[in-house]
């Protein structure tokens, strides 16, 4: 393949450079000219806050009634909620730990209840389908924390 | 009223040439609608420089950038850069001769065969009359390249349009 020989802008067009030159390019579409001048549009720079609420005001009084009745009612439970202090914050977290530790006592206790009636429930003599259960010594712990659905 | 760098003002005299511009190098009329827009939200958002001397330059260089970003774009999601090659786009005001029309057809489907960087070279210096010089700060590369890349797009262009220039000499 031979190399184009070098040009520069002083030479002269050729006949078919000139030809082509000469074409005129097709013009965009006329639609686009309103697409892209749209973002001409000048761009709010911050919210215009006075002429929001007054459009408000006037075309929706129902919201501004609905809002100021949600801010009544927040204002009312802000208002009537006792607060905790962060010195007494100690207090509710013991109070919170002394429940869980009555919880757990009440659990053992009704595990016991349970496994008494298991042994009152056992067979008093000749039956042999469960010796081993009616003879075992009462159990105050469950074996497990959690009970399962394992078939043993 | 429009100041001369509203963006209605740009538009009206830059509009044409830089929608052909991104026309020819994208090859995709919708590509060039989009870059056309997105050139003028930018400029709504961000006004040009005013150190700015040549505006057309400015703008061609803007879009070409955004025209290139497009295509790689493309062509990574579509793995077919001869696609879009193909694609018959209306590049050239439509003529009532009908060996006018065809040569001007022809002519646009023979650009969309050159490389990307000898198809923009040869549009800028035809169709926007640049120098290489101009060019070459325009694409970010030596003069000498522009020339040459001119020279093979130009060559490549008569050796594909010889019988549909003959027929309209």
């Amino acid at each position: 393949m031979n190399t184009p020989p070098s040009r520069s802008d002083s030479d002269i067009p050729d006949a078919w450079e000139t030809h082509l030159a000469r074409i005129p390019l097709a013009s965009p579409p006329p639609d686009l000219r309103a697409a892209c001048l749209r973002a001409d549009q000048p761009r709010p720079t911050a919210p215009d806050w006075i002429a929001f609420w007054k459009t408000l005001w006037l075309g929706h009084p129902w919201a501004i009634r609905g809002l100021a009745a949600a801010w009544t009612l927040i204002t009312a439970l802000h208002l009537t909620t006792p607060e905790i202090s962060v010195a007494n914050a100690d207090s509710h977290t013991v109070w919170a730990e002394e429940t869980l530790q009555l919880v757990a006592r009440q659990r053992a206790e009704l595990m016991e209840t349970g496994l008494d009636w298991d042994r009152e429930s056992a067979p008093v003599s000749g039956e042999s389908a469960r010796p081993a259960k009616a003879s075992a010594p009462a159990n105050t712990a469950p074996p497990t924390a959690f009970p399962t659905n394992r078939m043993s | 009223m429009a100041g001369p760098d509203s963006i209605e003002t740009l538009y009206d005299a830059h509009a044409g040439a830089l929608f052909a511009y991104a026309l020819n190098l994208t090859r995709s009329e919708a590509d060039a609608r989009d870059l056309l827009q997105d050139q003028f939200h930018r400029l709504a958002r961000q006004p040009m420089p005013n150190e700015v001397r040549d505006a057309r330059g400015w703008l061609l260089r803007s879009i070409h950038h955004l025209a290139i970003d497009r295509i790689r774009r493309r062509e990574t999601r579509e793995r077919t850069a001869d696609r879009f090659s193909i694609e018959h786009i209306e590049l050239f005001a439509t003529h009532a001769d009908p060996d006018e029309a065809a040569f001007r057809l022809g002519l646009a489907e023979a650009l969309g065969e050159l490389p990307e960087d000898q198809r923009s070279v040869v549009h800028l210096k035809l169709w926007e009359g640049l120098t290489f010089e101009a060019i070459a700060r325009l694409l970010d590369i030596p003069p000498n390249t522009a020339a040459s890349r001119y020279r093979y797009g130009i060559d490549k262009l008569r050796t594909r349009l010889r019988p549909l220039y003959e027929e309209i000499r």
